[in-house]
């Protein structure tokens, strides 16, 4: 283990040989990684980031239209119970492609 | 307490004055770096008085309003992804905050052989995100509503029956889309360090007409870049039906994972 780790010695950046200039991240690549990833350690002032604020964060961004996800079309991919006369349609019909 | 502490935005090699001059952080603070040892802890000091937005209830408070929270997320990553352009480092997560600079260097010292670690892991390294979206299905045309032949079914029934054929294709197209999702991330690990399937992102989120399959998070070799995306461009012409994005580099938040000592 400890010999493998002593490859990477910790001088080279990430930046360093991209052809391509990177492109600015969007702000739900953002969100989902700097509430949801990195480094976790305890500080003083505390935050509940994972339970309260990131539960409600979802609520606002994903769930503030539900009454609207049909028409949005949130979940157009799910069965429609209405449509597919109860529901076990999913099974039976063929998927050529 | 006192009135102000410092607020942790990454761990990383040491990291010149000239990298953190040109960086703000999430109270439009400049940041500075407290070192120990061979590792330094890039921070920036926030008012945690009953004034301030970064006390606990007000913090609170502040992550509640969506508004700030987007202006903290984007300055926090901006200080994050400006160091690890210059040095490895390994991101800590949103709003950790220590009383003083002694608490950092207490931090640093406790946890030092896992974020050294954490860093070797990243150090030459980067993430990259790669998202597959379902295909675009034609949409049903429900508005015009074409002249009906006599003997045909009536509005009603028309009407249920394209939408039934629209769900139907849509149903198709996920399960096409999900399919491609595991063989794009199966063929990418091959090109990562390591590789993780984060949740989808919901399409209100994403903005897309079509919902999410794959949103996978590669960590890439710097000298590995050009290579994993063309893999990626190959990917994307093998499986043209389906929406390819992909993003990057980023400091790599999806693999730094440091375990209490």
């Amino acid at each position: 283990m400890t010999q493998a780790r002593e490859r990477a010695p910790l001088t080279r950046p990430y930046g360093s040989a991209l052809a391509a200039p990177p492109q600015p991240a969007n702000l739900a690549d953002i969100l989902e990684r700097v509430l949801d990833k990195g480094i976790v350690i305890a500080g003083d002032i505390r935050v509940n980031l994972l339970d309260i604020e990131l539960l409600t964060i979802k609520i606002r961004l994903l769930v503030a239209s539900v009454d609207k996800a049909q028409e949005m079309g949130i979940d157009w991919w799910r069965r429609d119970p209405m449509l597919s006369g109860g529901g076990n349609g999913d099974d039976d019909r063929a998927r050529d492609e | 307490m006192s009135e102000t502490a410092s607020y942790l935005y990454a761990i990383a090699a040491p990291v010149g004055d000239d990298v953190l001059d040109g960086l703000r952080g999430v109270a439009d603070e400049p940041v500075r770096v407290v070192r120990h040892r061979d590792l330094v802890a890039v921070v920036g000091t926030v008012d945690v008085s009953a004034g301030g937005a970064f006390g606990e209830e007000a913090l609170a408070r502040n992550l509640d309003d969506l508004g700030w929270l987007k202006a903290a997320a984007q300055a926090h990553h901006g200080v994050v992804d400006g160091v690890a352009r210059a040095v490895p480092a390994a991101p800590l997560r949103l709003a950790t905050i220590v009383a003083d600079d002694d608490g950092v260097r207490e931090r640093l010292d406790r946890w030092h052989d896992g974020f050294r670690r954490a860093l070797d892991e990243v150090a030459g390294r980067a993430e990259w995100s790669v998202k597959v979206y379902a295909p675009e299905v034609s949409p049903p045309d429900t508005d015009a509503e074409p002249a009906r032949a006599p003997g045909t079914p009536g509005t009603g029934a028309a009407y249920l029956i394209r939408r039934k054929a629209a769900a139907t294709a849509r149903d198709d197209a996920f399960a096409r889309a999900t399919a491609v999702a595991g063989q794009v991330h199966e063929e990418l690990t091959r090109y990562a360090v390591d590789a993780r399937r984060l949740a989808v992102q919901d399409q209100r989120l994403t903005g897309h007409d079509t919902p999410m399959s794959l949103n996978g998070a590669y960590l890439v070799p710097v000298d590995g870049a050009d290579t994993f995306a063309a893999v990626v461009e190959s990917l994307r012409e093998r499986h043209e039906d389906c929406r390819f994005q992909l993003a990057g580099p980023w400091p790599a938040y999806s693999f730094v994972t440091v375990e209490e000592p």
